[in-house]
């Protein structure tokens, strides 16, 4: 035995000693699912018979003490540690790039408090979202955060990743609902932010720790408001002659503050490729919306009638309720195979936010530059915009190339090359590098570009907080460990 | 070894969906990424392909889980996920690969059970199939189901006999294909036209696994499931086995043990295979306001439901019964096989029934019923089997 094969074993005792030893998992056949999230490449490997980057072990505490524990033994050793949650993130946030151990919280998944008086709950990071939703709906209530992976990633992971779901042009992206988090730091130390999100004691620490995919702490637990089961909740389906009248019509209804649950307006392409396939209504032409309310009856259709109205004047179709509840109903068919995109294509989806006077341009300067660019392997580039401000709007685009290379290597380089171009483009145009999916291994890259000089900042609070870089290396532009 | 092969091209698009997690019950409870569905439909791929091969791990993940029949309600296509995990299993058991502890149950439910169908001569019309009864080796309980009948008038003579279940799930087809052949020629020989299925896994033998192992039964032969001739026999409809003498003689209260309280009805893994009805996609989406039988329909379900309510039980339900309900622990032979994780599942089982106010949890399943009243001890809950309540309330 080798000294580093009895180093290895030797620290996996004493991980075993904090978790149990049933919590430590080594086997090649149990790490293999933790080198592979949603993102497109480490799939993209696996699909091509390669093997992604994989920890050297996973552990899984069951509590926040041995969460503290963990991170201590891992600075003792200058152990990299990865925090796991439900692995549906699509942008390689969870890959153990430099090995190590890859902490699973999932264990983590007791509600602490239901507390109808203020509309909270509290609960630890690694409940599952849908469990959540669930004990909720049992006691009235929702977390109006409803993204397609609901099904499959946890609190800590809405957090992590500023993530934004079906419903957050009413209620907001997770960053909007979180109260506090507890969070466990680089060195072990257990803190939690101020009990509210609002107020003047300073600049707050609370949204450092959320986006920040575990770099600067791990989330252990966080406070979260929570609404009430609404009265009603209608939609509408509008088709307008173009993407346009249909993006102006969404201005004017949220400078309105008509207060709509959800916009999703579709470009025609989507129109024509998705709507037409998924939700099997027949559409040949223009822009399709839908559009969705909840509240009192009464108050909803006030919103409804104010915002059908603007709907008409930029010459929307009115498709009926019917229309728009078969959406709603189906939302998450995209994101289930056999619909949703997957191989052999090579696909990702460039979401970015910007005000409402750059979202035409900022659409047509990446729809044209991506097209032109890579016309030779035919990329095509379609969107919707899902997620609406007061002040501006997401583009929820996407490319796919049908065909690319086989190999690799050559793969990623396109794969690489296609992002920076949408990156810049982005940026170009007053968007950022993402809207809600976050940053992960994709995107560590852009985050200097993003920020300039201010950069320094995150990059000194890393440095402070986290000296060996041990917690997540590789993402958010820190580099490897130290 | 290559039944897997022909589900490659579903395990290829499965293989890299988070979608089914919560439908994932032993990844529920280890949380290991291993055991949820994704993972496993990941590896079963890779296997298929040829990247990896059948190594101890490999073998030991594809058997430390039930079916996960449930994923095909969970996903909204349906994917039946059951059937490559069967297929799987069958090609790891020909290949000699199968865990002792699989081999072990396999062989302890190949001994050759006692008797044949008792008194089943010319005048009997009807045989009690103890088929997951046969698995308990549980007098008591095969004396319940008698009693059951008895009480509804129901001539039915017992047969407790391996039905092929638990081979089949355990990949062992050679057994189950001997164990259900066994079965088929003792309804041939006995005349029988009708077999009261004591529980819902044997329905699900007779009704689906046979056909697949190429097993017919004697043609017009009638499969019932216990629970319905009970409520036929409650209702005072006559289904020609017997027939209850006395129209609605043991409805009423709940009997005293139940105190009157709540009840939650477990429905056991191959009640969903033979249900009639999936559930709507309303069914996975958070905020469902919908009935229960969103969660799936069909006299599996509701036979079960129909006796309780006419005993004068006060039902409860959560998102996680019918179709998709979860494993007691005692499906598929897990309970067998990897006791710690099937007691886990129980626990789990009666954790959600206490949840949601339920004082009583009954099941129409024996195999059920038996697993959960072992780790129900020192708990608030308990556990009855139905025919056990039907029977004490029909006095």
């Amino acid at each position: 035995m080798s000294a580093s094969d009895l180093q290895l074993k030797m620290i996996l005792h004493e991980l075993a000693s904090v978790v149990g030893r049933e919590h430590v998992v080594t086997d090649p056949a149990d790490l293999m699912p933790y080198g592979v999230d949603f993102f497109w490449v480490p799939r993209m490997l696996i699909d091509r018979g390669r093997l992604p980057p994989l920890p050297d072990a996973v552990v899984l505490p069951g509590t926040v003490g041995q969460v503290s524990a963990l991170v201590r033994l891992a600075n003792v050793y200058h152990i990299p540690v990865v925090p796991w949650g439900g692995g549906s993130g699509s942008q390689g946030g969870a890959m153990p790039m430099y090995g190590g151990m890859v902490m699973d919280l999932k264990r983590l998944n007791q509600i602490v408090e239901i507390n109808q008086a203020n509309g909270t709950v509290t609960a630890q990071a690694g409940i599952n979202g849908y469990d959540l939703e669930n004990a909720l709906n049992e006691a009235g209530w929702t977390l109006p955060h409803y993204p397609a992976s609901v099904h499959s990633a946890t609190l800590g992971g809405y957090l992590a990743c500023r993530g934004s779901g079906t419903i957050s042009t009413k209620y907001g992206k997770a960053e909007d609902m979180v109260l506090s988090v507890q969070v466990v730091l680089p060195n072990g130390d257990v803190v939690r932010t101020l009990p509210v999100p609002n107020h003047a004691a300073g600049p707050g620490i609370l949204q450092l720790f959320v986006g920040a995919e575990g770099s600067f702490g791990i989330i252990t637990e966080a406070t979260m408001r929570i609404e009430k089961l609404p009265q009603v909740r209608r939609f509408r389906s509008y088709l307008f002659p173009d993407m346009r009248a249909g993006l102006e019509a969404g201005r004017r209804i949220m400078l309105d503050r008509l207060q709509p649950l959800v916009i999703r307006l579709y470009d025609e392409r989507s129109t024509i490729k998705t709507v037409r396939r998924v939700l099997d209504i027949d559409v040949e032409r223009g822009a399709y919306m839908v559009i969705g309310f909840d509240g009192f009856e009464d108050v909803v259709a006030a919103q409804e009638r104010h915002a059908f109205a603007t709907c008409e004047e930029m010459g929307g179709e009115d498709l009926g309720e019917e229309a728009g509840r078969q959406w709603w109903e189906h939302r998450y068919d995209f994101y289930f195979p056999p619909k949703v995109l997957d191989f052999p294509w090579m696909f990702g989806t460039l979401d970015t936010v910007c005000t409402f006077d750059r979202i035409e341009p900022l659409y047509w300067a990446k729809r044209t530059a991506l097209e032109e660019t890579y016309k030779d392997w035919g990329l095509f580039y379609y969107a919707h915009f899902s997620h609406w401000y007061p002040w501006g709007v997401m583009a929820y685009d996407r490319f796919i190339i049908e065909n690319p290379p086989q190999d690799p290597d050559q793969a990623l380089a396109l794969h690489n090359e296609v992002w920076d171009l949408a990156v810049r483009v982005n940026l170009e145009h007053g968007g950022v590098i993402n809207e809600h999916h976050g940053v992960g291994l994709k995107l560590a890259r852009h985050l200097r570009a993003q920020y300039g000089p201010a950069f320094q900042v995150l990059e000194g609070l890393k440095s402070t907080l986290d000296p060996h870089h041990l917690l997540n290396p590789g993402k958010m532009g820190f580099g490897p460990p130290r | 070894m290559n039944r897997l092969v022909a589900h490659k091209k579903d395990l290829y698009q499965l293989r890299f969906s988070p979608m089914c997690k919560p439908a994932g019950e032993v990844a529920n409870l280890t949380q290991l990424e291993s055991h949820t569905t994704r993972a496993r439909t990941m590896m079963m791929w890779r296997i298929a392909l040829g990247c990896v091969g059948w190594g101890p791990r490999e073998v030991e993940l594809l058997y430390e889980s039930t079916l996960d029949s449930i994923s095909c309600a969970f996903d909204v296509f349906h994917y039946p996920i059951h059937r490559y995990v069967l297929d799987a299993r069958a090609d790891v058991w020909e290949a000699g690969l199968a865990p002792a502890c699989v081999r072990e149950a396999v062989e302890a439910s190949a001994r050759p059970s006692v008797g044949e169908p008792r008194g089943c001569g010319a005048r009997a019309q009807a045989v009690l199939l103890a088929g997951e009864v046969a698995q308990l080796g549980d007098d008591a309980l095969l004396r319940a189901l008698e009693a059951a009948l008895k009480a509804a008038s129901v001539e039915a003579v017992p047969w407790v006999v391996q039905t092929g279940a638990l081979a089949y799930a355990l990949g062992a087809r050679e057994v189950a294909t001997a164990q259900a052949q066994r079965v088929a020629e003792g309804v041939r020989t006995s005349g029988v036209q009708t077999i009261v299925a004591d529980g819902p896994e044997t329905a699900w033998a007779l009704t689906r696994i046979y056909p697949a192992l190429g097993v017919g039964l004697p043609e017009g032969v009638a499969v019932r499931l216990l629970a319905e001739v009970l409520v036929d026999a409650l209702s005072g409809v006559r289904n020609g086995i017997g027939g209850c003498e006395q129209e609605g003689a043991a409805a009423g209260a709940l009997c005293e043990a139940c105190g009157n309280g709540t009840v939650f009805v477990h429905d056991s893994r191959p009640a969903y295979l033979i249900s009639a009805g999936e559930p709507g996609h309303t069914a996975i989406l958070p905020g469902y306001t919908e009935d229960e039988v969103t969660f799936g329909q069909g006299v599996a379900y509701e036979a079960p439901r129909a006796l309780l309510d006419a005993l004068g039980a006060r039902r409860v339900w959560g998102v996680w019964t019918r179709a998709l309900a979860r494993t007691s622990g005692a499906d598929d032979g897990l309970w067998l096989t990897y006791p710690k994780l099937a007691a886990g599942l129980a626990a789990q089982r009666l954790d959600y029934a206490e949840h949601l106010g339920a004082r009583l949890l009954v099941t129409d399943s024996p195999l059920g019923a038996a697993f959960l009243s072992r780790h129900a001890t020192g708990r608030r809950i308990q556990v009855r089997l139905l025919a056990e309540l039907f029977c004490t309330n029909s006095k």
